[in-house]
C-alpha cells in the first residue's frame, strides 16, 4: 500500500479547502463593488471576505472532502494484503482518526484566532470605506460653500483613509494653494498663542512662581496673575504666590482706571471679565468671551492665551454642537439601550438613538436617561439630543463655537440633579462594550468565546438575559465536537457507501463531487438546529451548569457512537 | 419472500423510532419558541397541543422512512415487485392512519396561538419595536415597566408605566396605567428565550415548506377526505417509486444524497405547484374541486414517469454491478 489512508484523506482535503477557497474568493470577487468598498481595501476586503465564508463553511466542506476520500479513493489493491487477505478496517481508520483530532484542534484555533480577525477587518473595511464615502461628499459639499480650509480639513481625512489615490492627492494640492491664505493668517494669530502655551507644561509651583514673577517684570499683569493662582492651587499657603497676586491684581485694577480712550478701556474690561470667569469656574463664558476679543484683536497675546486656556477648560465639561452634527452624519451604532448602573433596587436606564466614533472622539445623539428609585418612583428623566464621550461618562452640554445663545443640553422630563450633574452621564459600559448592547437583545455575533466568556457577567449587568450568552458559550463549545464528530460520521458513511469499482470510477462521479458540500452543508444545519433545540431546552429549563454537562454527556454519547460504528466497519 | 416480508415490521419500526426523534424536536422547539416562558396559569400548553405536533413530523418521517429501509432492499435484495408493494401499501397504511388517528385525537386543526406571557423581571424583554423592562421594587412586584419604543418619533422613545397592567391581546402585549397605554404592535410577540431556539436561514425555508404542505393535508383532510386519501397515494406511490435513485448509478454514496435531495426537493415542488402552478391552472381547467386533485394528478405522473424509466432503464441489480460482476 503505497498512498496511505491519511495520505489520501490529507491529500483530497487540501483539493477541498483549495477549491473552495477560491470558489469564495470568486464570489467575494462577484460582491465586491467600488460604491461599498473603496478599491483601496480591494485585495484586504476579497481575502478577508473569502477567508470569512471559507472558516464560515469549513465543516461541510471537510465532512464532504472525508466522504469521498473513503468512498471513492480506496482501491481494492488498497483493502488486502499482498496475501490476498482484507486488511483491518482499524488499519485504514486509526491514523486519520489522530489526524482528525489534530484537525479539530486546529479548526477550533483558526475559528477563534483568525474569524474573529478577519470579520472585524472585513467589517472596518466596509466602515472606513462608508466614511470616506461621507468625507468626500463633507469636502465637496465645503468645496461648494468656498470653505477650503474646511474641506482640506476633510479631504485629509479622507486621505487619512485612502492614503494613496493620486487623483485625491492632486485635488488636496489644488485645495491646499486655495487654503493657504488663510491658512497662513490663522498661523500668524495662533503665534503667541503657541509660544505662551509651551509654558504651560511647567507644572510645579516654583515653576509657576518664575513665570508670573516674570510676566510681572514685564508689566504682563494677566499672565503674572494667572500664573500665580496657578501656583496657589498646588500650593494655597505659598505667600510668594499670594503676593504676586494681589499686587498683580491691583495693577490690572489700577491700569483699567488710568486708560482714557474709551474703547481701549471696554476692551480692557470686557478682558477683566473675561478673565474673571475662567479663574471662576465659569470656562464657557470665559470662552465666548475671549473668542470675541480675538475676533477683534486677533493680535492680542493675553486674548490669544486665555481663548486657549478656555478652550482647553471646556473641552472637559461640553463640546462643540457643529463638531457633534458633523460627526453624527457618519456611519455608526444604532438604537443601543442598557441598564447603565443599578445600585440595589435603585436603577439608571441609558438609550441611544445613535453613537458614532470619529478619529479620537466619540459621539452621540438621541440620548435619553431614566432613573428609577427603590420604591418605584422616577428621581429624574431626562433627554438629550447630542453627546460625548469624555472620560468616562457623556457629556450632554454642547455649544455652538460662534454664537452663544446656541447651546443644547439635557431636557429635564421628570426630576432634577445638582447643577454640576445636569449634563452628565457617568457611564458604566466601555465604549468597545457599548456597540454588543443594541435594543433586540445585544450583538454577540463575531465574538470568540473567550470574549463571550469574560462579557457573560457583564452582559446580564446591562439587563440583557443571561440565557442568550450562554447559549451563544454553547454553541460555540458545539462547534469542536460538531466537527469531530461529523467527520467521523463523514468517515463511515463514505465507507459503508464506498464505490466498488476494480478500475477508476467513472468521468460522471467526478463531476458530482462539488453537489456534496451543498448536501452536506444542509445536513450540518439540520444537526446544529437539533443539538441548538436540545441544548436549547435544558438551558432555559435547568440552567446553565445543567447544559454544560447535558453538552458533554450528549457529544460524548455521539462520539463514542461514531467510534463504535468505525469499529464495527469491515474491509470485505 | 421472506426477505420482502420482513420490511414490514421493519418499517414500522424505523417509522416509531423517526417520529419518536422528530417529535421530540419538533415539541422541544415549539416549547422554547411558544411557550418556555408562558405564565403558569396556562398549564402545560406544550402538551396541550402534543397531537398537532406529533401530526407536524408525521408525513416526513414516512417519507424519511421509505428512504432508509431503501438501503435494506439494496443491501439485501428482496423480490423486486413484491418489495416494492409492501412498502407502497405499508407506507401508505401508517401515513393515512396515523394521521388519521392523531387528527381524531385532537389535531384537527392548527392551535390558536393565546398565550399569556410572562416578561422576565429585571431584563429586556425584546420585541420588534419595543423593548419591556420590568423594574421590580422594594415590594417584591413587578407592575413597575421601563419601556422603549422605538416607533416614538421624535419625542421621547423611553417611557415609564408605574403600577400598570399588564395583558395579551391576541398575541399583543398591552400595557396601560391610569394616564397611558403602549402596545407591542408586533404579532411576533415573543418571550426572551425564544431567541435561543432561533432557526438559520436554510433550516427555516426547510420548515416552510414541510409546514406548508402539512398545512394541505390537513385542509384536505379536513374539506374532501376522498382528495386527501388521494394525495396521501400519491405521494407515498412518489416516495416509493423514487427508490429508483437508490440504484441511479453504482456509487451509492452519491445515490443516498441524491435521495436525500430528492426528499428536500419534493416540499419545495409541492410548494411551487400549488402557489404557481395551480393558479394559472385551474383558470384552463374549469373541472369540480379540481384544486383539491391538481397535485396529487401531478405528483402521481412524476411517480409514474420515474417508475417506467426505473422498469425501463434501470437493472434491480445495477448497483452490485461492480462487485459480482
Amino acid at each position: 500500500m503505497n498512498d496511505t489512508p491519511v495520505r489520501k484523506v490529507i491529500r483530497l482535503l487540501l483539493v477541498f479547502y483549495l477549491l473552495s477557497y477560491f470558489l469564495f474568493f470568486l464570489y467575494s470577487i462577484y460582491r465586491f463593488t467600488t460604491t461599498r468598498i473603496l478599491s483601496v481595501f480591494m485585495w484586504q476586503y476579497l481575502f478577508n471576505m473569502s477567508m470569512v465564508l471559507f472558516l464560515r463553511y469549513l465543516l461541510p466542506v471537510t465532512v464532504s472532502s472525508v466522504m469521498i476520500t473513503y468512498s471513492l479513493t480506496f482501491k481494492i489493491g488498497d483493502l488486502y494484503t499482498k496475501s490476498g487477505l482484507p486488511r483491518p478496517f482499524s488499519e485504514i481508520v486509526s491514523a486519520p482518526l489522530v489526524f482528525f483530532i489534530i484537525l479539530t484542534a486546529l479548526y477550533i484555533a483558526a475559528l477563534e484566532g483568525l474569524n474573529p480577525g478577519a470579520a472585524s477587518k472585513l467589517e472596518s473595511e466596509k466602515y472606513l470605506s462608508s466614511l470616506a464615502r461621507e468625507y468626500r461628499e463633507e469636502w465637496q459639499n465645503e468645496l461648494d460653500k468656498k470653505q477650503y480650509k474646511e474641506a482640506l480639513k476633510y479631504i485629509n481625512l479622507y486621505l487619512g483613509i485612502d492614503r494613496a489615490n493620486k487623483n485625491i492627492l492632486d485635488k488636496r494640492e489644488d485645495i491646499r494653494l486655495l487654503a493657504l491664505g488663510q491658512e497662513t493668517e490663522e498661523k500668524k494669530r495662533t503665534e503667541g498663542e503657541k509660544t505662551k502655551s509651551s509654558s504651560v507644561s511647567l507644572n510645579k509651583a516654583d515653576e509657576y512662581i518664575r513665570e508670573a514673577e516674570k510676566y510681572f517684570n514685564t508689566e504682563d499683569f494677566f499672565s503674572a496673575h494667572y500664573y500665580s493662582a496657578l501656583a496657589l492651587e498646588i500650593d494655597p499657603e505659598r505667600a510668594d504666590a499670594k503676593e504676586i497676586a494681589v499686587r498683580s491684581w491691583e495693577k490690572i485694577k489700577n491700569f483699567a482706571a488710568s486708560k482714557k480712550e474709551r474703547e481701549e478701556a471696554l476692551f480692557f474690561k470686557r478682558k477683566q471679565e473675561g478673565y474673571k470667569a475662567l479663574l471662576g469656574g465659569e470656562y464657557i463664558k470665559a470662552y465666548y468671551i475671549f473668542k470675541a476679543l480675538k475676533n477683534e484683536k486677533p493680535q492680542d497675546r493675553d486674548v490669544s492665551f486665555y481663548f486657549s486656556e478656555s478652550s482647553k477648560k471646556i473641552s472637559g465639561i461640553s463640546f462643540f454642537l457643529n463638531d457633534a452634527e458633523k460627526a453624527l452624519t457618519l456611519p455608526g451604532s444604532d438604537e443601543l439601550f442598557f441598564v447603565n448602573r443599578k445600585k440595589g433596587k435603585e436603577i439608571e436606564f441609558v438609550f441611544i438613538k445613535k453613537m458614532v466614533k470619529t478619529e479620537g472622539a466619540l459621539y452621540f445623539s438621541g440620548i435619553e436617561s431614566l432613573k428609577i428609585d427603590k420604591d418605584g418612583k422616577i428621581v429624574y428623566f431626562f433627554r438629550a439630543p447630542y453627546g460625548k464621550y469624555i472620560n468616562q461618562t457623556i457629556v450632554t452640554k454642547c455649544i455652538d463655537r460662534e454664537n452663544e445663545n446656541i447651546h443644547k443640553e439635557s431636557i429635564y422630563i421628570a426630576g432634577n440633579r445638582p447643577r454640576e450633574e445636569r449634563n452628565i452621564i457617568s457611564l458604566n459600559p466601555s465604549p468597545a462594550e457599548l456597540e454588543k448592547l443594541h435594543t433586540g437583545y445585544g450583538t454577540l455575533n463575531g465574538m470568540s468565546f473567550a470574549q463571550l466568556w469574560f462579557f457573560r457577567k457583564d452582559f446580564a449587568k446591562y439587563g440583557f438575559p443571561l440565557e442568550l450568552i450562554e447559549n451563544a458559550i454553547l454553541l460555540k463549545l458545539l462547534e469542536p465536537f460538531s466537527f469531530l464528530i461529523l467527520s467521523l460520521f463523514g468517515i463511515l458513511l463514505g465507507w459503508i457507501f464506498r464505490i466498488r469499482y476494480v478500475s477508476r470510477p467513472p468521468f460522471l462521479a467526478y463531476l458530482v463531487i462539488p453537489v456534496f458540500p451543498v448536501i452536506v452543508f444542509f445536513a450540518v444545519e439540520l444537526y446544529t438546529f437539533a443539538n441548538r433545540i436540545v441544548l436549547g431546552y435544558v438551558l432555559v429549563s435547568f440552567g446553565f451548569s445543567a447544559a454544560l454537562v447535558f453538552l458533554l454527556v450528549l457529544e460524548s454519547f455521539l462520539l463514542m457512537l461514531a467510534m463504535v460504528l468505525l469499529a464495527g466497519q469491515l474491509t470485505e | 419472500m421472506k426477505k420482502s416480508l420482513i420490511l414490514i415490521p421493519l418499517i414500522l419500526f424505523i417509522f416509531i423510532i423517526v417520529v419518536i426523534v422528530l417529535a421530540s424536536l419538533n415539541i422541544l422547539f415549539f416549547w422554547g419558541i411558544n411557550y418556555s416562558s408562558v405564565s403558569a396559569a396556562n398549564g402545560s400548553p406544550a402538551l396541550k397541543n402534543l397531537a398537532y405536533r406529533i401530526f407536524q413530523v408525521l408525513a416526513v418521517s414516512v417519507f424519511t422512512t421509505i428512504v432508509l429501509i431503501s438501503f435494506r432492499v439494496l443491501k439485501k435484495p428482496p423480490s423486486r415487485f413484491l418489495s416494492f408493494l409492501i412498502i407502497l401499501t405499508t407506507s401508505y397504511c401508517i401515513l393515512v392512519l396515523s394521521v388519521v388517528g392523531v387528527l381524531k385525537t385532537g389535531g384537527k386543526s392548527k392551535p390558536k396561538q393565546n398565550l399569556t406571557y410572562k416578561l422576565v423581571p429585571e431584563r429586556m424583554n425584546s420585541f420588534k419595536r419595543h423593548t419591556v423592562f420590568p423594574v421590580r421594587t422594594n415590594n417584591g412586584k413587578d407592575t413597575n415597566f421601563v419601556i422603549l419604543d422605538l416607533n416614538g418619533g421624535k419625542g421621547s422613545q423611553l417611557s415609564y408605566i408605574r403600577n400598570g397592567e399588564i395583558n395579551w391581546d391576541n398575541g399583543y402585549l398591552v400595557i396601560r396605567d391610569r394616564n397611558k397605554v403602549i402596545r407591542a404592535e408586533e404579532k411576533s410577540a415573543l418571550p426572551i428565550v425564544a431567541e435561543i431556539f432561533k432557526k438559520n436561514a436554510f433550516v427555516n425555508l426547510f420548515l416552510r415548506d414541510l409546514s406548508y404542505f402539512n398545512n394541505d393535508i390537513l385542509r384536505l383532510y379536513n374539506v374532501s377526505l376522498k382528495a386527501f386519501l388521494i394525495l396521501m397515494l400519491s405521494v407515498i406511490f412518489f416516495f416509493t417509486v423514487c427508490g429508483i435513485f437508490m440504484r441511479i448509478t453504482r456509487w451509492p454514496l452519491f445515490n443516498i444524497f441524491l435521495s436525500f435531495a430528492v426528499m428536500r426537493g419534493f416540499f419545495s415542488f409541492y410548494r411551487w405547484l400549488e402557489l404557481r402552478v395551480l393558479p394559472q391552472t385551474a383558470s384552463v381547467f374549469t373541472v369540480h374541486d379540481f384544486s383539491y386533485f391538481f397535485p396529487s394528478i401531478v405528483i402521481g405522473a412524476v411517480g409514474l414517469l420515474f417508475f417506467l424509466i426505473d422498469i425501463l432503464f434501470v437493472p434491480f441489480n445495477y448497483w452490485e454491478k461492480e462487485i459480482t460482476g
